[in-house]
């Protein structure tokens, strides 16, 4: 049997590596979970992040919805069928059943952590028995404290999600509960507008891209201090703010029985509200409205489709965006039914026929609000236009990219063929922000393996808009300690690096690890510590810098070379080091980096160069003789010169 | 035989994965233990496909074993390793990115599965684990890392520091400013 110093130090071998780690925590079902275990050490606390922020970037909205028969008709219909809910897995035998599954999913299924939770229930009255699938408390214990929760109460709602596909109406003797959960994540902030003082700090920025717009018929008498009524008064200033921002914005809601707003884990009051305005913002929002005024099934279809081709963004692409809906449909009165060409909730089925790939929630209503925000047509500002529509259908698209996406350009981006294709192969998307010339993206990603691709997409996701936040982002991924794990870093960089050369020079690389660093405007930087070949000790963490007066890159790529990667040895040659590299059967691969001198203007090549190149060339003639060495590199001034064989700097 | 695996070499097909698996190929631990290992089964080990796939069968099946250098490669861990291979050649191809994560994540471990990794020596089992990531078998990583949850989930920090022999190096102000932000996870019924 193994010593308890043994067993450890076998462990430190399973637990100390982050691929391993990964691989584990990938596996760990919720994010509480995750979360909790980060609490073992630091090492996993860093790792566990990464997977909780892998997930939240995956998974951007999650949507329940359930129901339960609350008349005895509907409850003995269930029964008596013989295999009542196999198709419709929603369906639960009661109010407890549907809290203890959607606590179940709070407490074990938790896969995002949640901003915003809107929660429509159906026919569930604060007098009965089912009041415990109502108490707030029971779900929002569960959540993060800055999560905010509203609750509406309705006759009827309707949706589709993970278990109903196809959209359903908790109605006619079945109540209903539906959570509709956003994502905390960059690029999408959320904020909540529920009584005077809040709804007058509303400004009018033009960062909001959506508005869902709340009213309670129970508060609908609830008047200020100076007699106004206290949804007229929201209206009117969300009014303002919206005509300020020339209505270009999406826009809906509707009128509910109640509305709760209550934010993290503050007691619950129970005080109900007269409204509530939700403002969505961020750079990585899409959002447009529709109003469908017209009256038959066909035409309404039509609309749809025009609309859905009008968009400005995918809503079918679920890989590198999540898009959900608002759906506000109208009650028909019943002597309004002959003048109706189809059936009170019929647009959502249609909404789904168009959408089939965005889930939603929403509600039927007597009073619903709209108005037609289509970004992708030029916008009539209409400052008479009346968004109180009472007799019509209305619907909010809102989509979330993923935040690495959008940064700095998000068509650019989606329509950029090569960008799109690494997404497919990796399921991760390069920025155009990372460097702009695809080709060497593509060189660098197809040497990295998944784990390593997720990895620098958490670089990534920062390395846009400005070179100093690249930096900052660059630097805090270094400074993780996240370089133990590399035995090989090349970075290639564009603008002055100064501070990147300071930020090495501090970093604890290790002994067998080797940087090098190529700014192609001004310099190429390499760095190795240690040099153990042969017992000689070339550059002690030294820098190298040459010039070149080329553009070949516009932002930061880096290759990290996992030491998980078994068997390899990088040695850094460079100058008159170069005669020290001779052929043996361990040498597998030479890769050259070459910088053209410049001398006033002119390339030319030094005399010492020449006597390097010359043994290279030698060099690469007797190794292929043997047949067993790949050899490969680049020059500034060739972009693709892979087959280069004039170098005569930096063989690696 | 050797004649035999050049021809069929580089064909997915099953009953040619069947009649690879019939020739034998050698794995050399670290601590210098030889076994033999069915060909198809050795190659769910990307790191032993690689090097067959350079070398060519022919030169594994007659020339000297494969050594596995890693320190985790022990005798005992490659056995197990063995065993697993020999058991799973012929899984289906399995997505190990998973695109359907939550699926994926809740799927449960075969009963066979579970009884190979449910060993009672912890040195053996990290041992396996270590040397399944460097061998590269990506199923048996996925059998190892479920295993790892099953046995972490529901436990306290303290007592999987303590099961994984794990040092807590979080200085207590930086685990209270921790459990403060995460308060909100450890929610009871």
């Amino acid at each position: 049997m193994k010593t308890e110093d043994t067993i450890e130090m076998e462990s430190q071998s399973v637990f100390d590596n982050h691929l391993l780690l990964e691989q584990i925590f990938r596996h760990i079902g919720s994010i509480r979970h995750l979360k909790s275990t980060s609490r073992v050490c630091k090492l996993w606390h860093n790792c566990c992040d990464r997977e909780v922020r892998h997930r939240c970037h995956r998974r951007l909205t999650h949507h329940l919805f359930y129901c339960f028969p609350v008349e005895s008709s509907v409850s003995s219909d269930l029964k008596s069928d013989d295999n009542p809910n196999d198709d419709k897995p929603f369906v639960l035998t009661d109010g407890q059943a549907v809290v203890d599954r959607i606590g179940h999913y709070y407490k074990n299924g938790l896969q995002l952590i949640p901003q915003l939770v809107v929660m429509f229930n159906a026919k569930l009255s604060r007098d009965d028995g089912s009041y415990s699938a109502l108490n707030l408390d029971t779900y929002r214990r569960f959540l993060p404290k800055e999560c905010l929760f509203i609750r509406l109460e309705n006759q009827t709602i309707i949706g589709t999600s993970d278990h109903n596909r196809s959209p359903y109406p908790a109605a006619n003797g079945l109540a209903g509960i539906s959570h509709l959960l956003m994502a905390k994540t960059s690029g999408l902030s959320i904020d909540v507008y529920y009584d005077q003082e809040i709804c007058q700090s509303l400004r009018a920025d033009p960062d909001i891209k959506c508005i869902l717009y709340y009213e309670s018929c129970k508060d609908f008498d609830r008047k200020d201090s100076a007699g106004h009524y206290m949804w007229s008064n929201c209206n009117h200033h969300m009014w303002d703010v919206m005509k300020e921002l020339k209505y270009k914005l999406a826009f809906g809601g509707t009128r509910v029985a109640a509305i709760d707003v209550s934010r993290g884990h503050e007691p619950s009051s129970e005080a109900t509200k007269p409204f509530a305005c939700v403002v969505i913002r961020g750079p990585t929002v899409s959002a447009c409205s529709i109003e469908m005024k017209t009256g038959s099934a066909e035409s309404t279809k039509r609309l749809l489709t025009e609309f859905k081709s009008r968009l400005g963004f995918d809503a079918d692409d679920h890989r590198l965006s999540t898009t959900v809906a608002f759906v506000f449909c109208r009650i028909i009165p019943y002597r309004f039914n002959r003048y109706c060409h189809f059936k009170e909730g019929e647009s959502s089925q249609l909404i789904h026929e168009v959408f089939p790939n965005v889930v939603f929630a929403g509600v039927i209503s007597v009073i619903n609000f709209g108005h037609d925000f289509w970004p992708a047509l030029p916008f009539k500002s209409d400052e008479d236009s009346n968004y109180r529509t009472t007799l019509f259908d209305s619907t909010i698209i809102i989509r979330v990219a993923l935040e690495w996406i959008s940064g700095g350009g998000c068509q650019e981006c989606l329509h950029n063929e090569l960008n799109h294709r690494i997404a497919d192969n990796y399921g991760l998307c390069s920025t155009h922000s990372l460097v702009n010339n695809g080709l060497i993206m593509e060189n660098i990603f197809k040497w990295l393996e998944i784990s390593e691709l997720i990895k620098c997409s958490d670089v990534c996701l920062k390395w846009r808009k400005s070179m100093d936040e690249v930096i900052d982002s660059y630097n805090h991924y270094l400074s993780s300690n996240r370089l133990n794990e590399f035995k090989f870093i090349i970075v290639f960089s564009k603008l002055d690096f100064n501070q990147m050369q300071e930020f090495l020079a501090n970093q604890r690389i290790p002994n067998d690890c080797t940087v090098v660093h190529i700014n192609c405007r001004n310099e190429v930087i390499g760095t190795q510590e240690v040099v153990p070949r042969s017992g000689r000790s070339v550059a002690a963490n030294h820098h190298i810098e040459y010039e070149s007066d080329f553009d070949l890159l516009s932002g930061i790529s880096t290759l990290f070379m996992s030491r998980a990667m078994p068997g390899i040895e990088v040695l850094l040659y460079r100058d008159s080091t170069i005669l020290d590299l001779k052929f043996d059967a361990q040498l597998k691969c030479i890769v050259v980096f070459h910088i053209q001198r410049s001398f006033y203007g002119h390339f030319s090549r030094l005399k010492t160069d020449s006597q390097y190149l010359e043994y290279l060339e030698q060099l690469i003639h007797d190794c292929n003789n043997n047949n067993t060495v790949a050899f490969g590199g680049v020059t500034v001034d060739r972009l693709a010169s892979a087959q280069t064989t004039h170098s005569d700097r930096d063989i690696i | 035989m050797a004649d035999n695996a050049d021809h069929i070499d580089g064909d997915d097909n099953e009953d040619v994965r069947a009649q690879q698996n019939l020739i034998k190929i050698k794995l050399k631990s670290s601590e210098g233990g030889i076994y033999e290992c069915g060909l198809t089964a050795a190659k769910m080990s990307d790191l032993v496909k690689n090097m067959v796939e350079s070398l060519g069968t022919d030169a594994v099946v007659t020339t000297e074993p494969i050594i596995l250098g890693n320190e985790a490669v022990t005798d005992a861990a490659l056995k197990k390793i063995i065993e697993w291979v020999e058991f799973h050649w012929d899984d289906p191809p399995v997505d190990h990115d998973f695109e359907d994560e939550k699926d994926r994540r809740n799927e449960e471990l075969s009963h066979w599965d579970k009884q190979f990794i449910d060993v009672d020596d912890q040195a053996l089992l990290f041992d396996v684990i270590a040397a399944a990531n460097y061998m590269d078998i990506k199923g048996l990583v996925e059998v190892g890392a479920k295993h790892i949850c099953s046995k972490i989930r529901g436990k306290s920090c303290q007592e999987v520091r303590e099961m994984l022999k794990i040092t807590n190096d979080f200085t207590a102000e930086e685990e209270d400013a921790i459990h403060k932000e995460n308060a909100w996870i450890y929610a009871k019924d």
